[in-house]
């Protein structure tokens, strides 16, 4: 069973292994498991040299290289039992479906690990609460307080655990997800890993990213290829239609994971009537058709790709606003709070306060981290591949020590050093 | 000379390394060191010790005595710790004592270098209507640049005060205010020998700022002799025997019963001059109230006597007067769980506010900037755990006559010390007579 915490490549390579779809997928086209095992064991120690891992990455190209040749190999066993068409339509197939897969993943992975920091958190933040509770309680039994001040911490403390419990219900929940997506049991006693990463210092530039998706989409790819397919069909059938009573069908089916092409065939007609004019104004007819539908798809894949960037560089604006304005502004704030107790001019209960909101801010800078995450996953699905910067080391450092300090042996006399 | 903006922030990001004050003094230190006040030579006429402050110097020009005031933004210290940018005169907070003799004619020139109009009102001193300094009713504004005299015959002796008359509000509470003493012409009957003078007066300096808040009307921050907090204040020095005049203006908004220890001295004027002796009273609290001036006069006896208002939180710096009160709330045992969410934290205040001083005195309680603690000061046996309005009359047997400077602690004769006789809260029962065998009466 898994002992080490789960990060995020080794989520995604259970995932490719284990996930159930994927699973089906692999069956329906003759992948035994052995093969799945061998397959793991030669591709993903150079998956871990790329975009999947990008710790140690080469360039882009060689990643997506990389790519190719895991799904190469995942195909490598069925491939003689496959017709060259076929095989092109399941490569693309199965090439989807991981990158969906991926990004689903990668989602899942986020969500959970920022949803367990997030419930340290809130469960830090409800032991605040308890703590300005019960001070409450002796402020109010030894006759110093009011009932109405009294009242009011028990309603941050209840307010507080409230929250606590809602983000142990989050985390089940993101717990439960992952675990389906990894073929997993969610009961099982798997961990994923503790920090959520930092985000890089500056967010990629749109106009890269554009032409990286244009040239790595996989069904752009299709629909070009798609239009050569025709356009040199075209050709043929005008070359030979006098001349041999031969024409070169063409079709193409629909399924599931989107459109896909069924290579050329022959069909052999009497050329008594037909001159071939009927074939190529269907040919042509097609053509037109193919070319409007690549363009198409091209404008839908710049405009998706720009959306995915906005979101993405919206969600770096936001979490760099926490990082740089709110989240030192806060800290300073409860230290400024902190000096004034020191020097009676403000009494605890309002320092607790003051720590209860840093408490909320930080928790809005947990999903922001987790925010930036997702839509650069996003991003990468839309892209087809790996964004600039994924070969980037990214330490899992965004960490709550700071507000959640250990629990200390003694501290009987003095304060912490400030 | 005047602080430009930019000194000022270079001295807030230099945490204060050089005392700035003494730029804005620099113009005027001339002026008021080379001429020695002239009431000093006249027999019978001793010169006022201004406490932190100092005499205005003057100079004659046929026959008149010519004073000349600045007023002017000026870097304050409250204490060391504690500055802020106020406004004043020639340099300091209060300005400098403006001192003169019954009869005298004098001419005091005023140079507005505030950012807005100012006047002088001459409290208590009567002069024509067109010199008493209300802006708009005895006289037009002296705007930013424009320099103003004023001229009149001193008609009268006795202790009292200047300040504007033009957004009084504000001026006054950031700092504009001096006193004006006027000695009578032909000396005293009972001659003094240790004329001390102070103004009292109140700010608002928010901790964590450094510019007084002139819109707070009774919440002060800080409470002040001639604008120091105690340590910061100038001890009261004379020699066992001497005759002390203590002159007390109050420009503040609050009433202060100004208690002496040690002493029963008398109530002897005001600013309707030194008083008829049979006006005199004794007493060992004087309320001086605002707009009002005292002169306290005694004879000294050898000491350490503590002389500050009654009021108590006018003898400590700021404090919060909207906390929770910790008094007898056990807290220390949930200092841990605080502290996990606020590692600097400590409670304190279960069994009183005593020992706010020593955790503030070891400094492992940081404070807000440019803040002082409420309670400050230590003396032979500990700490006095006091601020704001509060000095020691320091009364030798020894001293020169004109030696002002502070003699130290008091060295108590043997056996006048208050003592232990007792370590244990059960050795001794008010109710009970005390068994003296299981006493340490000490030598
Ligand atoms: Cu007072």
């Amino acid at each position: 069973m898994l002992t080490e915490p789960l990060d995020l490549e080794a989520a995604l390579k259970l995932a490719f292994i284990r996930n159930g779809e994927i699973r089906r997928r692999y069956a329906q086209l003759g992948i035994s498991h052995a093969d799945l095992q061998a397959a793991a064991r030669i591709a993903n120690p150079r998956l871990s040299l790329s975009w999947l891992h990008p710790q140690g990455g080469g360039p882009n190209e060689t990643s997506q290289s990389v790519f190719v040749t895991f799904s190469d190999l995942l195909l490598l066993p069925s491939r003689r039992r496959l017709s060259a068409a076929d095989f092109r339509r399941t490569e693309f197939a199965v090439m989807s479906a991981l990158m969906e897969l991926r990004k689903d993943v990668e989602t899942a992975w986020y969500t959970q690990v920022s949803a367990l920091q997030n419930q340290m958190l809130r469960e830090a933040a409800a032991q605040a609460a308890d703590t300005a509770l019960e001070l409450a309680q002796r402020f109010h039994a030894a006759g110093n307080i009011a009932q109405l001040e009294l009242d009011e911490q028990r309603m941050r403390a209840a307010g507080a655990r409230l929250a606590a419990l809602r983000a142990k219900s989050d985390a089940a929940d993101a717990r439960r997800r992952l675990a389906g997506l990894l073929g997993l049991r969610s009961s099982d006693p798997w961990q994923t890993a503790g920090r959520l990463p930092e985000p890089p210092g500056e967010e990629i530039s749109a106009t890269a990213v554009v032409a990286t998706a244009i040239a790595q989409r996989h069904d752009l790819a299709a629909a070009g290829e798609e239009v050569a397919m025709l356009e040199d069909a075209l050709a043929t059938t005008r070359r030979w239609r006098l001349l041999r009573p031969i024409g070169v069908g063409y079709e193409r089916e629909h399924d599931a994971g989107g459109e896909v092409r069924r290579g050329p065939g022959l069909t052999a007609e009497l050329p008594l009537f037909d001159q071939g004019q009927a074939a190529i104004a269907r040919l042509e007819a097609r053509l037109l058709d193919a070319r409007a539908r690549r363009d198409a798809l091209a404008l839908d894949v710049e405009n998706s790709v720009h959306t995915e960037i906005e979101r993405l560089q919206l969600a770096h604006e936001i979490y760099a606003a926490y990082r740089d304005r709110l989240m030192p502004a806060a800290a300073s704030a409860v230290e400024r709070r902190q000096e004034r107790v020191n020097f009676m001019l403000e009494g605890v209960f309002s320092l607790l306060q003051a720590r209860g909101e840093r408490y909320d801010i930080q928790a809005g800078w947990l999903a922001a981290v987790r925010d930036y995450w997702i839509a650069r996953a996003a991003l990468r699905a839309e892209l087809g591949g790996p964004l600039p910067g994924d070969d980037e080391p990214r330490p899992l450092t965004i960490s709550l020590d700071d507000a959640m300090p250990p629990a200390e042996s003694e501290h009987a006399h003095h304060g912490g050093d400030p | 000379m005047k602080m430009s903006r930019r000194n000022w922030f270079w001295w807030m990001g230099a945490g204060g390394l050089l005392p700035l004050a003494l730029m804005g003094r620099r113009a005027y230190a001339q002026q008021d060191e080379t001429q020695v006040s002239a009431p000093a030579s006249r027999p019978g006429v001793r010169p006022v010790r201004t406490l932190n402050g100092r005499t205005l110097s003057f100079r004659m020009v046929g026959g008149v005595k010519e004073f000349h005031l600045v007023a002017e933004e000026v870097e304050h210290e409250f204490a060391p710790g504690s500055r802020a940018k106020c406004w004043g005169y020639n340099g300091t907070t209060p300005g400098p004592t403006i001192e003169a003799v019954e009869g005298d004619r004098v001419r005091i020139l005023v140079t507005n270098r505030l950012p807005e109009h100012t006047t002088i009102h001459w409290h208590g001193i009567l002069l024509p209507s067109g010199m008493d300094g209300v802006g708009g009713l005895s006289q037009p504004h002296i705007a930013p640049g424009e320099t103003y005299a004023y001229e009149f015959t001193l008609r009268q002796h006795g202790t009292h005060m200047y300040h504007p008359h033009a957004d009084e509000m504000l001026q006054m509470a950031v700092g504009m205010m001096g006193m004006f003493i006027v000695h009578p012409r032909h000396g005293e009957a009972v001659p003094i020998d240790r004329d001390y003078c102070f103004l009292l007066h109140n700010w608002a300096l928010h901790p964590g700022s450094y510019r007084p808040d002139p819109a707070v009307m009774q919440d002060f921050d800080l409470w002040t002799f001639n604008s120091k907090v105690f340590p910061a204040i100038d001890p009261i020095v004379a020699r066992t025997g001497e005759r002390v005049r203590i002159r007390i203006g109050n420009l503040s908004m609050w009433n202060h019963p100004i208690h002496l220890h040690g002493v029963q001295f008398h109530v002897t004027g005001s600013d309707g001059g030194r008083w008829p002796r049979a006006l005199w009273r004794p007493e060992t609290t004087e309320i001086v109230g605002v707009g009002q001036t005292r002169d306290i006069e005694f004879v000294a006896v050898p000491g350490d006597w503590a002389l500050h208002c009654h009021m108590s939180h006018h003898t400590m710096n700021a404090m919060g007067h909207d906390i929770p009160n910790a008094l007898g709330v056990k807290q220390g045992d949930l200092d841990a769980a605080v502290r996990r969410a606020l590692p600097g934290y400590m409670s304190m205040g279960e069994g009183g506010m005593a020992e706010h001083q020593e955790h503030t005195n070891m400094g492992h309680m940081a404070g807000p900037e440019n803040t002082l603690p409420m309670m400050m000061g230590r003396g032979p046996f500990g700490n006095l755990e006091m601020g704001g309005m509060f000095t020691v009359v320091k009364v030798r047997n020894d001293l020169r006559r004109e030696d002002y400077g502070d003699p130290g602690w008091y060295p108590n004769p043997p056996g006048t010390v208050a003592r232990r006789v007792s370590e244990a809260p059960a050795a001794v029962r008010p109710d009970e007579p005390m068994d003296h065998s299981k006493m340490n009466h000490g030598g």
